[in-house]
């Protein structure tokens, strides 16, 4: 046998042919495939040891026990912690965002100093303290010169911060407008009360809420969703303008917001009816106002709910082993006091048990406010008169460039003040502020919550660090006790940490509990005797309408998925907002069909919604789950600052939400703005 | 003139008569292609990786009385705890050495003689105790079913099915195979492929969706 050309391309042919039959081509081709998936740049998984440490999340405003999970100590992910008796392994949508939001890009990560608009410097933690002392020691003497806005009730960097306002001749302590901040107000100083008003969730089997959205956003919403977890056969129902996401899981009763106080007082006359009673001092007072003003046939002309319904509603209520009535405003602030008052009035004539009051936490920094004394200024006071601003502003997880009503207005009362932001990211106060110092994330620092605003026992847990980012942030207590030193201010503690052991020990916890992320509770206290119903209240406070209102209420809703006044979108939830919320960047108003046909607009379609104060844009999506006249949307979209991931993203509800005078209390109040719409 | 044709085309006097013989060097590549693809080449693509340590789960098991669970267990969330760590390890050998201590016992006995397995279970201790223990590193321990990334693969869920279904060490394995590494992708020879994950999943009734998996 010759070896010749056609020997070879036999060969080779034959050779071409044997391979196909073997793996080699295949297995070559699929390891390449394999091959192709783990370039150097392709992230990895960090995989080991998986650990989970305890802390008390503060991404929302009640905040979440919860445990932070790591692998080969990166933290990785949170999850609820069953052991603690208040939120029960419960976890709201922006606490299980938590960690990912400590590596977020909006991260303050080194103090800054404007130099000009939008344009910053950065400096060391000195160069920052020096400017602070500087600033602040400028205006000491000046009384109320130095103020603070704190956007978190519950810490004790509360403590640290009013003490030095105080030493510092100022009472300009204010907290970031919230339903809490109204109720305190109102119960101490108007219902004679002391402390904070208790909502027990626990085996309560029949809940009237007015117009509070309480088992999505109101309050400690996570508490009272695991309690309800709890309580299967309980019925709920929902008064309000809007049928929210706690409508939808019991009856929802079509009421106008505003009229909510005239809903819960007729259900007080038929209550009263039953036989019901006060041992309050102004009882008798309350029941001749209802029996005169509230009879069935108002009622019914009011708010067009008749006699036999409104019966069957307080039968409800008298049947229920343990009523609870909670009011509140559909996106949780710029509440009015009376509805607040018309619920306590309801608890206290069923008697529930489920109302109570907790009392106010010892304080244990020297000269330090109780929480009824951070609630008692308005921060909307001096911001509609112009005057006696303070000329140095601390923002304490506060974001009020973003989150007051009237913002445009606000934002400009700002700009005399020298502001110092502490923020975590940089939000839309942060950018806006003179100086801005890096606080570190809820869970790198020390701090802890008493009582957060809707849960029913005395309560407090305490914030262990279980992360580090390793960005060049401060817990804010300990910028605060730095600053109060550089000022010559003797606080006695050295760091939160101290302060927190403190409060610990003065409120008879265990630490080592506590370090667990148990919860120390005990029960609330009964509604003392002295307090009153508020009938002198009921009958004076009524709103002032400063000129023409607007032809349509505006009921914005606070979903706690879309964040927070002082927390934007986390990155990860922004899956969760409904196409019908939000469409690339334009954002739906919500209106019945009836709404529609009124103002000539189909789905879809871009209208303006005008104030007096100012204006925004967004699309129509028609839903009969909003009654005629109204209009909703959610807050927390339409930042300025940020990140891409959130930044420009629909619009600010804060920009038409209109400020009014409610008389009899003189509180500024925003619950149901009116605007006008306008197809574009 | 028929058989001087034969002569010019074929000189081959053993395949003299056959018609097949102008097909032979087609046949030739053929074979010898096919034996390559199928006995050369496989071993040619894998390199041999000897684990770190010398390890016996038939000593963990058999002789001292572990159950698997004592090492690889579900943590409370139900993720698998996989391969222990060396804290988790340290906790029975740290302080004390179990061969070091049988050694030290039973050779006081007259005429002992330490057995070879006995030597390298003890040597293989030595090392560990030296290297890893008193360190505090990380074994770096081969695993021969280690998935990429994109596989999320749950143990809890496939609790029911025994683990050499799977994996080609059990609990009465000595000696740990060598691992055979692709020189191309890295993954071990033993890696399941996802033909074999669906094959099962077919079988058994269940889900083959992507999201099943690729989450």
């Amino acid at each position: 046998m010759d070896f010749n050309r056609r020997t070879f391309i036999q060969v080779a042919a034959g050779g071409t042919a044997g391979i196909l039959f073997t793996p080699v081509i295949w297995k070559t081709l699929d390891d390449i495939s394999i091959w192709s998936q783990n370039w150097g740049w392709i992230p990895k998984l960090n995989r080991g040891n998986v650990a989970e440490k305890a802390t008390y999340s503060k991404m929302c405003p009640a905040g979440c026990a919860a445990k932070v999970k790591s692998v080969k100590e990166f933290p990785y992910a949170t999850v609820g912690n069953e052991a603690n008796t208040i939120t029960k392994g419960g976890l709201c949508p922006l606490c299980l965002s938590g960690v990912q939001m400590a590596y977020s890009p909006s991260r303050v990560r080194t103090p800054l100093l404007k130099t000009a608009e939008n344009q910053y410097k950065e400096i060391s933690w000195d160069e920052a303290m020096s400017i602070m002392v500087e600033k602040i020691g400028a205006v000491r003497k000046k009384k109320n010169a130095f103020g603070v806005i704190s956007g978190d009730i519950t810490s004790s960097t509360n403590e640290v911060l009013s003490a030095l306002c105080r030493s510092l001749n100022s009472n300009a302590y204010y907290l970031m407008p919230s339903d809490a901040r109204t109720e305190l107000f109102v119960w101490n100083s108007f219902l004679g009360g002391s402390g904070q008003p208790a909502y027990d969730f626990a085996d309560v089997d029949f809940g009237l809420f007015l117009g509070a959205d309480v088992f999505e956003s109101w309050g400690a919403a996570v508490a009272a969703k695991e309690a309800r977890a709890l309580t299967p056969d309980a019925t709920y129902m929902y008064a309000g303008s809007v049928q929210t996401r706690t409508a939808s899981i019991g009856d929802w009763l079509p009421v106008q917001n505003d009229k909510l106080t005239a809903f819960a007082l007729g259900l007080a006359f038929h209550i009263l009816r039953a036989g019901k009673r006060s041992g309050t001092s102004d009882f008798a007072q309350f029941r001749t106002f209802i029996q005169e003003k509230y009879t069935p046939i108002a009622v019914e002309r009011e708010i067009g709910i008749g006699e036999k319904e409104m019966e069957a509603i307080a039968k409800r209520l008298l049947a229920a082993k343990k009523p609870l009535v909670v009011a509140g405003s559909s996106f949780s602030q710029g509440g009015t006091s009376t509805a607040f008052v018309a619920s306590v009035v309801l608890n206290r004539l069923l008697e529930t048990a489920a109302f109570g009051v907790i009392p106010e936490a010892p304080t244990v920094v020297k000269n330090a406010m109780k929480r009824s004394e951070l609630a008692a200024q308005d921060i909307m006071q001096p911001i509609i008169q112009g005057t006696n601003f303070p000329e140095v502003i601390i923002t304490y997880e506060a974001n009020p460039f973003y989150g007051l009503p009237a913002l445009r207005n606000a934002v400009e009362v700002f700009q005399h003040s020298f502001v110092i932001s502490m923020s975590t990211y940089l939000d839309e106060t942060a950018e806006k502020a003179d100086l801005i110092l890096p606080a570190n994330h809820p869970y790198e620092r020390h701090d802890d919550s008493y009582a957060p605003f809707g849960t029913g026992l005395v309560n407090y847990n305490i914030v262990t660090p279980t992360m580090n980012s390793g960005i060049d942030a401060k817990t804010p207590g300990d910028i605060v006790l730095s600053l109060a030193k550089s000022l010559n201010v003797d606080l006695v503690f050295a760091n939160m940490q101290e302060i927190v052991e403190a409060k610990t020990k003065a409120l008879g916890a265990t630490s080592s509990e506590l370090m667990q992320g148990l919860a120390f509770t005990k029960p609330a206290n009964k509604v003392p005797t002295k307090t009153i119903l508020g009938a002198l209240l009921l009958k004076t406070a009524t709103i002032k309408e400063n000129g023409k209102k607007g032809k349509y209420s505006l009921a914005p809703q606070f979903l706690l998925n879309i964040g927070t006044v002082s927390l934007a979108t986390p990155p990860l939830n922004l899956i969760t907002i409904r196409d019908t919320e939000l469409s690339y960047n334009d954002m739906f108003v919500a209106m019945c069909s009836t709404t529609a046909k009124e103002l000539s607009v189909m789905q879809g379609d871009k209208v303006r919604v005008s104030s007096k104060v100012g204006e925004i844009v967004a699309k129509v999506n028609i839903a009969e789950s909003v009654m005629p006249g109204v209009i909703t949307a959610p807050i927390g979209l339409g930042r300025t600052a940020w990140d891409h991931f959130t930044k420009g993203k629909g619009a600010n509800l804060f920009n038409v939400i209109e400020v009014v005078t409610e008389s009899g209390t003189n509180m500024n109040v925003w619950e149901y703005p009116a605007v006008n719409i306008a197809k574009v | 003139m028929e058989e001087n044709k034969k002569e010019k085309t074929c000189k081959c006097k053993l395949f003299a008569t056959c018609k097949c013989c102008k097909y032979l060097p087609f046949f030739i590549g053929f074979l010898v292609t096919l034996g390559f693809g199928w006995l050369i080449f496989p071993n040619l693509m894998l390199t041999d990786k000897e684990q770190p340590v010398w390890f016996s789960h038939k000593v963990h098991v058999e002789e001292q009385g572990e159950p698997c669970e004592t090492c690889h267990y579900f943590n409370e969330d139900g993720s698998f705890s996989g391969i222990p760590n060396t804290e988790s390890c340290a906790t029975c050998h740290e302080g004390s050495s179990y061969v070091a201590d049988r050694v030290e016992s039973e050779s006081g006995e007259e005429g002992y003689v330490m057995p070879v397995e006995t030597k390298r279970a003890l040597d293989a201790e030595t090392e560990y105790m030296e290297k890893y223990v008193e360190t505090g590193k990380e074994v770096p321990w081969l695993v021969y079913q280690y998935q990429p990334d994109n596989v999320f693969f749950s143990h809890k869920a496939h609790e029911s099915i025994t683990c050499n279904t799977c994996h080609i060490v059990d609990g009465a394995t000595n000696d740990n195979p060598v691992l055979q590494e692709n020189k191309l992708t890295g993954y071990s020879k033993n890696t399941m492929k996802m033909a074999e994950c669906e094959s099962c999943h077919a079988e058994k009734g269940q889900s083959n969706a992507c999201y099943v998996c690729h989450k």
